[in-house]
C-alpha cells in the first residue's frame, strides 16, 4: 500500500505554513474577485505562494522520506538524500520555492510581473524561517538561528540592491534571467555534493579547521549565487539549467540502482543516541529519491530550449542576441512614435499658423490698402482702418508668442532645463517649491523632451488632481537624469487610462527613458522619470 | 522751456525692429547716441557713451539666447543705477525678478508690442529714465497669479476690487496721476486706495512713486518657495 511512513504528529510550523499557503493560493487564484488580493497577487502575491508552496512542499516530502524522530527516538537528526537535499531543509525550500516562483511568475504581458528581487528574498527568508522555527520548536539552536538571520540580512541585501538595479534592464536579460533565481538552490545542491555544508552542524569527526573551512567556502558560493543572477542574469540561468539536467539525472540513476544515500544531520544540539537507520528505509529513500530527481531533470530540460540552447545558437552565430533584437524592435518603435509626433507637431503648427497669424497678417495687408486709397480724401476713415490693422498685429504678436512657447519655450532656450523649470513652477496658479540640481546645460532635444514631459505631468496635477501644493524635483546623478513631480491631490492617476502620462512616456522612450507612477487613491501622487543623459 | 534731449543706446538684432525704434524714439525727441545689434556691442556702447537710457532686445547675438539681459545687467554693475528698459517677445517672471535683484530701481521689462502703443513706450522711457520702475501688465498679472494662491492669497483676497485694480498698475509702475487717469478717479481717491492697500498687505507706507513700485514688486515676488 502506501510505501512511506506516515507521519501523525505535524510540527506546529508545517502546520502554519501550509494553512497560509491555501490562503494565499486561494487569493491568488481567486484575484480577480478580492480587490485586496488583485491589489497584492502581483507584487507579493506570487511570490508568497511559490515560497510558502516550496517551503511546506519541503516539510510534507521530508516527512514522507523519512521521520527520524519516530525511526531513533531521538530528536534533532534529519535524513535526507544528498543528491536532491544535501544541505538540509534550507536548500531544499530554496530550491522548491524558487522553482514554484519561476513557474507562477506571470509570463511577459499578463499582470504585473513581480519584481525579482522579492522573488529572491522571499526565497531566502522562507526557507530560513523554516529552519530556524523548526530548529527552535525541537532543540535549544539559537545560534543557527541568529546566523542564518545575519546571512539572510547579508544575501538580502545584496541580491535585492543589485536585482533592482538589474531590473530595469531590457527585457531579454529580464526573461532569461528570473531561471538565475534558481542559482542559490542549485549552489547550495551542487555545494552539498562537494561536501561544503553553510547550514548543517559539521559531522562528527570533523576538525574545527576544516568545518569552519567548510562554511566559508560555502558561504562565498552563497554570496557568488546571490550576486551571479544580477551581474550576469544570462549565464547564471543556463547554469541553472545545466545543473538541474546534471543533478537531476544523478540522482535518478542513483534512486534506480537503489543506492540514494542517507545522510544523517544533527539541528542544534541532538539529544541522545543516533539513530539507527532501519533496513527498508534506504528503498523507500530511493523511491522517492528517484521521483524528485526526475523532476529536477524534467525542470532542467523544460529550461534548456529557455536558456541555455538560444545562447549557445547565438554563440554560435546562428541567431541574432535577443537582447539586441529586443533593442533594434524598441528603437524602431520608438523611432515610428517620434517621427510620427514629430510630423503631428508640424501639422498642429502649420494650423495655427494658417488660421492665427496668417490670416491676421492678410488681414492687416487688406486694412492698409484701403486706408492707402482713403487717406487722401477721408484721412479719418483711413486712420481708423491703421489702428485696426495695428491692433490685429499686436493679436497676431501674442498667438505666434503662444505658438512659440508651444514649439520650444525662449527661457528654455536661453537659460536651460533648470531655469525654465523653475519659471513653469513660478506660473503655475498653485504654490510649488522647486529643488533643482543641474550643473550644467543637457542636450536641446532632451532639454525639450524633459521640459514637456514636465509641464504636462505638472497640467495633469493641476487640472485632475486638486492638489493644493506641487513639489518638482530635477537632479543628474551618474549620468542618469532624474525628475520627480509630487503633489498632493486626489492620487488615482494612471497612465493606461488614456491621460497625458502615456504621452509623456513615449516622448521620453525615445530617449530611452522612463516614467513611473505612484498614485494611490487619496493621494499622493508622485511621477518620477528618469533619462540617461552622456 | 527746452530741456536736454535723453540720451538713448538701442541694442536690437533685427534689422528692420532697430531702424523703427530709432526712427521712433528720434521722431519723440530722443536723441539715440548708439544703435547696435549685439551683447558686446551693447556693452560697449553703454560704457563709451554712458547714456541716460538703453533699450535693450533680451535675445542677442552672440548666442542668441539672453545676452542682451547679461550685457545689461554687466552694465549696470560697472554703472550702477544706469537705466535699463529690456524690450522682448515674451516675458518671464525669473528675468522680472533679476532686472529688480539689486533695489536700485531704473529697470523696466516690455513686451514689443507694447512699442505700438508709442505713448505707453515713451511714458516708460521716461519713467525708466527717471529712476523709475515699469513692469509689463503681463509680468504683473503672472506675479498676481502667483500670490494669490496658496496661503498668501487670503491677503490679497481683502482687497477690493478697486484697489486689486490701483495695485495691479502701480505694480506697472505708474504714478498715481496716471493711475487716476486710467481708472477715471481722483488723485486723491487713488492716493488713498493706495494708503489702504499699504495697511493691509502690512508694507510700509511710502510716498516715493519708485520705493512704492519696488515695494510692491517685492511684496509680489516674495513668494515661499518659488
Amino acid at each position: 500500500m502506501w510505501p512511506f511512513p506516515v507521519v501523525t504528529e505535524l510540527p506546529w510550523v508545517l502546520s502554519v505554513f501550509v494553512a497560509l499557503t491555501a490562503v494565499c493560493a486561494v487569493l491568488a487564484v481567486r484575484r480577480e474577485r478580492v480587490p485586496l488580493a488583485a491589489r497584492w497577487a502581483g507584487p507579493v502575491g506570487w511570490p508568497l505562494v511559490a515560497a510558502l508552496v516550496g517551503v511546506a512542499g519541503y516539510g510534507e516530502a521530508s516527512a514522507l522520506v523519512v521521520d527520524v524522530r519516530a525511526v531513533g527516538a531521538s530528536s534533532g537528526y534529519w535524513a535526507t538524500v544528498p543528491d536532491l537535499t544535501p544541505s538540509g531543509p534550507l536548500a531544499f525550500g530554496l530550491l522548491l520555492a524558487g522553482l514554484l516562483t519561476a513557474a507562477l511568475m506571470p509570463s511577459a504581458g499578463q499582470g504585473p510581473a513581480p519584481r525579482p528581487w522579492v522573488l529572491a528574498v522571499t526565497a531566502v527568508v522562507a526557507g530560513e524561517a523554516m529552519t530556524g522555527a523548526y530548529g527552535a520548536t525541537h532543540v535549544e539552536g539559537p545560534q543557527y538561528a541568529l546566523l542564518g538571520a545575519v546571512v539572510v540580512l547579508v544575501l538580502g541585501g545584496v541580491a535585492g540592491h543589485g536585482l533592482a538595479w538589474w531590473a530595469r534592464g531590457d527585457e531579454a536579460v529580464r526573461s532569461s534571467g528570473r531561471w538565475a533565481v534558481l542559482l542559490p538552490a542549485v549552489v547550495v545542491m551542487v555545494g552539498g555534493l562537494a561536501g561544503l555544508d553553510l547550514w548543517g552542524a559539521p559531522a562528527p569527526g570533523v576538525s574545527a579547521v576544516h568545518a569552519v573551512l567548510g562554511w566559508a567556502a560555502g558561504l562565498a558560493l552563497l554570496v557568488v549565487a546571490a550576486v551571479a543572477p544580477v551581474r550576469w542574469p544570462r549565464a547564471a540561468a543556463d547554469l541553472v539549467a545545466l545543473g538541474l539536467v546534471a543533478s537531476g539525472a544523478y540522482a535518478v540513476v542513483e534512486g534506480a540502482l537503489n543506492r540514494s544515500a542517507v545522510v544523517l544531520q544533527r539541528v542544534g544540539n541532538p539529544v541522545g543516541q543516533g539513530p539507527v537507520v532501519q533496513v527498508g528505509l534506504g528503498h523507500n529513500i530511493s523511491v522517492v529519491g528517484a521521483i524528485q530527481g526526475a523532476l529536477l531533470l524534467a525542470l532542467g530540460v523544460w529550461l534548456l530550449p529557455r536558456t541555455v540552447l538560444p545562447d549557445a545558437r547565438r554563440l554560435l552565430g546562428q541567431e541574432p542576441d535577443p537582447a539586441l533584437a529586443a533593442r533594434v524592435r524598441e528603437l524602431a518603435d520608438t523611432r515610428a512614435q517620434a517621427v510620427n509626433s514629430a510630423a503631428a507637431e508640424l501639422r498642429r503648427i502649420e494650423r495655427d499658423l494658417h488660421d492665427g497669424a496668417q490670416g491676421r497678417l492678410v488681414a492687416i495687408g487688406m486694412n492698409l490698402r484701403v486706408a492707402e486709397e482713403l487717406i487722401a480724401d477721408r484721412p479719418d476713415e483711413a486712420a481708423a482702418l491703421v489702428v485696426e490693422a495695428r491692433e490685429a498685429s499686436a493679436a497676431a504678436l501674442s498667438e505666434l508668442r503662444c505658438l512659440v512657447r508651444g514649439i520650444y519655450p525662449p527661457v528654455l532656450a536661453d537659460r536651460g532645463l533648470g531655469e525654465a523649470i523653475r519659471a513653469l513652477a513660478l506660473d503655475l496658479p498653485l504654490p510649488c517649491t522647486t529643488e533643482i540640481d543641474l550643473p550644467e546645460r543637457l542636450d536641446a532635444p532632451v532639454e525639450s523632451a524633459c521640459y514637456f514631459a514636465v509641464a504636462e505631468v505638472v497640467t495633469n496635477a493641476v487640472r485632475h488632481a486638486d492638489a493644493r501644493s506641487l513639489r518638482i524635483r530635477v537632479a543628474r546623478t551618474d549620468g542618469l537624469l532624474r525628475i520627480e513631480v509630487t503633489d498632493d491631490g486626489v492620487g488615482g492617476a494612471d497612465p493606461a487610462r488614456g491621460s497625458g502620462l502615456a504621452g509623456v512616456e513615449r516622448r521620453l522612450a525615445s530617449f530611452d527613458g522612463i516614467l513611473a507612477v505612484s498614485s494611490p487613491p487619496g493621494g499622493p501622487t508622485i511621477v518620477a522619470m528618469e533619462v540617461p543623459c552622456r | 522751456m527746452q530741456v536736454a534731449a535723453l540720451r538713448v543706446v538701442v541694442a536690437e538684432d533685427l534689422f528692420l525692429l532697430r531702424e523703427g525704434l530709432v526712427r521712433l524714439l528720434a521722431a519723440r525727441g530722443f536723441e539715440v547716441v548708439a544703435a547696435t545689434d549685439s551683447a558686446p556691442g551693447l556693452l560697449d556702447a553703454l560704457l563709451e557713451h554712458r547714456p541716460d537710457l538703453a533699450v535693450v532686445d533680451i535675445r542677442l547675438p552672440p548666442t542668441h539666447t539672453d545676452d542682451g539681459l547679461r550685457a545689461a545687467l554687466t552694465a549696470r554693475e560697472r554703472i550702477p543705477g544706469l537705466p535699463i528698459l529690456l524690450l522682448s517677445q515674451y516675458v518671464e517672471q525669473i528675468y522680472a525678478e533679476e532686472l529688480l535683484a539689486d533695489q536700485a530701481g531704473g529697470v523696466g521689462y516690455l513686451l514689443k508690442d507694447r512699442v505700438f502703443s508709442d505713448d505707453q513706450f515713451v511714458d516708460a522711457i521716461r519713467t525708466v529714465a527717471a529712476g523709475g520702475t515699469v513692469m509689463d501688465p503681463a509680468v504683473v498679472t503672472r506675479l498676481l497669479g502667483r500670490r494669490s494662491r496658496g496661503g498668501n492669497g487670503e491677503t490679497l483676497a481683502r482687497l477690493t476690487e478697486r484697489e486689486r485694480q490701483v495695485l495691479e498698475l502701480m505694480a506697472e509702475g505708474r504714478s498715481n496721476s496716471a493711475i487716476a487717469g486710467r481708472l477715471f478717479v481722483s488723485e486723491k481717491a487713488v492716493s488713498k486706495h493706495s494708503t489702504s492697500i499699504f495697511t493691509k498687505l502690512d508694507l510700509p507706507p511710502s510716498e516715493d512713486d519708485n520705493r512704492r513700485v519696488l515695494a510692491v514688486l517685492a511684496y509680489l515676488m516674495a513668494q515661499p518657495g518659488g
